[in-house]
């Protein structure tokens, strides 16, 4: 999808820079909402502020509105037949294959440190008491615990780094001015 | 009153939803299963649908569990439409008022160091959630049958592992593909194989 809009809002109509689809790609992603609709409210708002958001955003909906209010009622028209089930017996299989693959994905673009595993492996301990019945936790609850151990993590990691940066400032002005004194030794 | 809850619960999805694709299926699966609106083998073959029609997957799930549920609360096209603009507005508003307000400070939030800081457990905890609707899914899409019959199917786990195969093997390969073929498979085991069950 990121690719259809750059092709189609940078390169033909010159609506934002490659900079500025960079940045809105980044915004995209990192704010709350889906990404399809949190790109058209900031393309439209760049173009015409409140209404221009409004339509672009519409426009977006309208198809998959449209498209699958007309499927919907030919599924459940045909959903008892036996050839369209012995199908969707196959896809099921198919499906849980296509997202555990993208979870494969997720997981090799996240950041490798060891807070990055537990926080991983303790939300998917909590999602899974949801998920069996076991103890009703709210995923939004988890989201939010989670921002904010990141808040905490990242404090103490920056308290951490200028520590370090404090304490070997001369080691590190060594290694920067080694090349220059073996070029003065020769 | 069906419908408010249809938007209060389309608008958590919106306001929580964060990265693309299947980041928001944790939510939904979530919510659609505990509510009673979907059973969970509906959501399944709905996700397959909404992988091979355009437009955003959100959206399409979103218009789906709206009609359905809007048709059944009240009768007609009229309940569908009704049910479908709940859901739709739900997504759409944190959207469009998180974006509208985060667009004058654009460049400014993502250099912030609580905003990134956030990031850094966030994204491990989508990961985490998304697998967790991975064993949702599983958890159905094993067990085949219909009605009170249902029973574990050797056939569908191992197709499932020959199609993650594939999906890794050949990075290339679009979704549509895989569930054409997917379904094909499916009506030559199911039906021909086993004399249909």
């Amino acid at each position: 999808m990121i690719a259809l809009i750059e092709r189609e809002v940078v390169e033909k109509r010159a609506w934002l820079t490659h900079k500025e689809m960079l940045d809105l790609i980044a915004i995209a992603e990192s704010t709350p909402g889906v990404i399809a609709l949190n790109t058209a409210t900031y393309v439209g708002a760049k173009l015409g502020g409140f209404w221009g958001s409004l339509a672009c955003s519409i426009a977006v909906i309208l198809p998959s509105v449209i498209i699958i209010m007309a499927i919907t009622p030919v599924l459940q028209k045909f959903g008892t037949n036996k050839y369209v089930q012995w199908a969707f017996w196959g896809i099921r299989s198919a499906i849980a294959a296509l997202i555990l693959n993208a979870v494969w994905k997720l997981f090799r673009s996240i950041e490798k440190s060891v807070v990055s595993y537990i926080v991983m492996a303790v939300s998917f301990a909590l999602a899974l008491l949801s998920v069996f019945k076991i103890i009703p936790v709210d995923i939004v609850f988890i989201l939010l615990a989670s921002a904010l151990s990141g808040i905490v993590y990242g404090f103490f990691k920056r308290k951490k780094q200028a520590k370090n940066t404090a304490a070997e400032p001369s080691s590190s002005k060594h290694q920067i001015s080694a090349p220059g004194e073996k070029e003065a030794d020769k | 009153m069906i419908f408010l809850e249809l938007f209060l619960n389309f608008l958590k999805i919106g306001f929580f939803t964060i990265g693309g694709g299947y980041a928001m299926l944790p939510l939904i699966s979530d919510t659609v299963i505990t509510k009673g609106w979907l059973q969970p083998d509906q959501l399944i073959d709905f996700i397959a649908i909404a992988e091979s029609t355009p437009g955003p997957f959100a959206i399409n799930v979103a218009t789906f569990v709206g009609s359905i549920v809007g048709e059944s609360a009240l009768h007609g096209f009229g309940g569908a439409l009704l049910g479908v603009l709940c859901t739709v507005a739900g997504l759409f508003i944190p959207s469009f008022v998180i974006i509208l307000i985060v667009y004058k400070l654009a460049a400014r939030l993502t250099k912030n160091r609580y905003f990134t800081d956030a990031f850094l457990c966030v994204r491990p905890t989508v990961v985490a959630l998304v697998a967790s609707a991975f064993v949702t899914v599983a958890m159905s899409a094993f067990v085949v049958g219909s009605g009170e019959q249902k029973s574990f199917s050797w056939f569908a786990l191992i197709w499932f592992l020959l199609c993650f195969a594939a999906l890794r093997i050949q990075k290339k390969v679009h979704p549509i593909l895989v569930i054409l073929v997917s379904a094909g498979a499916g009506i030559l085991y199911y039906g021909v194989i086993l004399g249909g069950i």
